[in-house]
């Protein structure tokens, strides 16, 4: 089994996701981009993730119904939320449902590793 | 032309009540979170804002800056809407953004507890136990907005015209009952609201036009209008860039005329290092929020600390890095090498400014090294400062050398700057009230009422005194001076002595009364 974190990354923009994607894996992790919500889900019913960061507003499938199914079917999974469009309101229930953390966009990619590092800290606690 | 704004929790009924009145008015509705969304388009970077607040985390400079830009852009919207026909709006913060608008009629929408719990039990589809905490976490979170945004109590029921308890009374009742509160004429436009509202949005719109110009994005000014003539009011520190404010403005449609004012006090506090926690600081904030003045901070280090990176020299690139640059060319995701310089700052001074900031009183921060005619040619001189406080300089080399090295400044600073130069342990007597002080009015007082009673009980032996010399007292006929020489050293001494007593008793009420 390979012991590279697994990182799965929604995002309805291209751009977010090789950005990202590029930054991410220069910190040795295993990241997977997904377009849509349906493909996310798609493979999250394939391979389980340690950790999944997913934007709040993308197409048809949203990222807390991805976040209902993450803590549905691999609820150790660390959910992480991101979207330029946060609000308070939002946020908390992306909290309450059982999301690790939430950025606000614009944000750069060492806010999304130190919270991707503190959710792998979680994850060997686990 | 009529405005309705409505302030809600959440899940307390507030939208549909929005949403059914403005049906019955034949009104458009509009909901915060359009508004949101609006602003978040047009570059706005709102949910940071709301994180900010969510994370109960202190606004730093940039963020107070968006936040004034967010306030522009809900204002300039609502203002728009309603200025073509009626307007409800249902958020948080309505019943605030138009301050002077009096024909706006101000709701606040409330249900029981407990059906809001279910609500967001039922629709989010959560437990019990979490419905409650997320209620109480949001309605937290809407406290801390209005209170950051605008610096009231959004549960203030004095904020508002009626508070509307749907627990017992359904949605369609409740709007048909507040259609007739609508028709009240105290809810009616009129010429002068018409023209307060053209204000604003014309003061809002100008905010917003140097808010999108990369070179005044920075800058932390206010702005307001009066029938097209366009006052805005900058910090000392932006004088570089007040040239630009009229030029970026041009493009406003309706602004006649411009006028531009520097902030008219401003405080420079010089200090070896910064300490949040000390009682200067606090006193600072206080004489500053007296004064309506901005502080100006210049940490000044020891010979062998590195400085750290002062906003003066970052270059225009690192500089514009440190804003909220949010472009579809980024997706929203910035260069790790973005330079955040207020993370560069040691905690002291960051953590000083942002008391400042949060104080409303920030105004702008330098760190250099050197003795103090380096510090005197770093000072901008076209700044009118109104007092420049001394601090503990090289606090790390012992007390002696600091308190001389301070005392050296201070001295330095006076002869060369016309204004007034204080060490920061002298405010508290020179600007505070304390019990010290409260001792020294008392005896000011003692003196000045002995002084007074004196004379008054004895007018007339005074008044012969002064007028033909008599000698009130034998032991000077037995001397042999002359009455006249002794009644005018008399008032000689009494005079200065009198005025001495009384300017220090007048000098503390006036303290008291907070008249600097």
């Amino acid at each position: 089994m390979e012991d590279r974190l697994q990182i799965m990354l929604v995002d309805d923009e291209e751009i977010v996701g090789k950005r990202l994607k590029s930054s991410l894996e220069k910190e040795g992790y295993a990241i997977e981009f997904f377009l849509t919500g349906s493909e996310a889900l798609k493979r999250l019913d394939e391979k389980h993730f340690d950790i999944v960061v997913t934007d709040i507003r993308i197409d048809e499938i949203d990222g807390l119904e991805i976040l209902d199914a993450v803590m549905e079917n691999s609820p150790e999974t660390k959910t992480i939320m991101i979207t330029g469009y946060a609000t308070a309101e939002i946020a908390r229930e992306a909290l309450a449902k059982g999301a690790f953390d939430f950025i606000a966009k614009p944000f750069r990619p060492k806010d999304l590793r130190e919270v991707i590092i503190k959710a792998a800290r979680q994850i060997k606690r686990d | 032309m009529q405005i309705i704004c409505i302030s809600r929790g959440t899940f307390s009924g507030g939208k549909k009540l929005a949403e059914a009145l403005a049906e019955k008015l034949g009104f458009d509705c509009l909901a915060r979170e359009e508004l949101t969304d609006m602003a978040t388009a047009s570059g706005i970077p709102v949910g940071k804002l709301e994180m900010t607040v969510v994370r109960r985390r202190p606004m730093t400079e940039a963020m107070i800056i968006e936040r004034e830009r967010y306030k522009a852009f809900v204002t300039s919207v609502l203002c728009e809407r309603a200025r073509s026909r009626g307007l409800v709006y249902h958020g948080r913060t309505g019943h605030l953004v138009l301050p002077g608008v009096t024909h706006v009629l101000r709701l606040r929408a409330i249900l029981d507890p407990e059906q809001r719990v279910l609500s967001a039990m039922d629709r989010l589809r959560l437990s019990r136990e979490k419905a409650q905490s997320y209620i109480n976490d949001v309605d937290e979170d809407r406290h801390r907005w209005v209170r950051t945004l605008y610096n009231a109590d959004w549960k203030d029921p004095t904020s508002y015209d009626l508070v509307v308890n749907l627990s017992h009374m359904s949605v369609e009742n409740a709007a048909t009952a507040l259609v007739s509160m609508a028709q009240l004429p105290e809810f009616q436009a009129t010429p002068a609201t018409k023209q307060k509202i053209d204000d604003l949005l014309l003061a809002s719109r100008c905010r917003l036009a140097l808010g999108s110009d990369p070179r005044s994005r920075d800058m932390d000014v206010k702005v307001r209008s009066d029938g097209g003539i366009v006052s805005v009011t900058y910090l000392p520190r932006h004088e570089g860039k007040a040239e630009l404010i009229p030029e970026v403005l041009a493009t406003v449609p309706d602004v006649n005329e411009v006028l531009c004012t520097m902030a008219s006090t401003n405080v420079l506090w010089i200090q070896g290092k910064f300490d949040p926690q000390s009682e200067s600081l606090e006193q600072i904030v206080d004489i500053a929020t007296r004064w309506n003045a901005a502080v100006e901070l210049m940490e000044i280090k020891d010979e062998e600390e590195p400085a750290s990176p002062a906003p003066e020299s970052l270059t225009p690139e690192q500089k514009s890095d440190a804003g909220f640059p949010y472009s579809s060319e980024n997706g929203g995701i910035l260069d790790d090498e973005a330079f955040d310089y207020e993370t560069e700052l040691d905690e002291g001074l960051r953590k000083t400014r942002q008391r400042l900031i949060s104080a409303g009183r920030a105004g702008g921060y330098r760190v250099l090294k050197g003795c103090p005619k380096d510090v005197l040619s770093s000072i901008d001189r076209t700044v009118d400062y109104n007092l420049v406080v001394v601090g503990d300089l090289c606090p790390s080399k012992g007390s002696s050398v600091s308190k001389r090295r301070t005392q050296e400044m201070v001295s330095y600073l006076l002869d060369n700057m016309h204004v007034p130069v204080i060490e920061a342990s002298e405010m508290k007597s020179q600007f505070m009230f304390g019990p010290a002080q409260f001792m020294k009015l008392l005896g000011f007082a003692a003196m000045v009422v002995i002084m007074v009673f004196g004379v008054m009980s004895h007018q007339k032996d005074v008044l012969e005194f002064i007028s033909k010399g008599t000698c009130l007292f034998s032991a000077c006929e037995e001397v042999g001076m002359s009455n006249r020489i002794l009644s005018a050293l008399a008032i000689a001494l009494f005079v200065p002595v009198f005025a001495f007593c009384y300017g220090g008793f007048t000098r503390f009420i006036f303290r008291i009364l907070r008249f600097d």
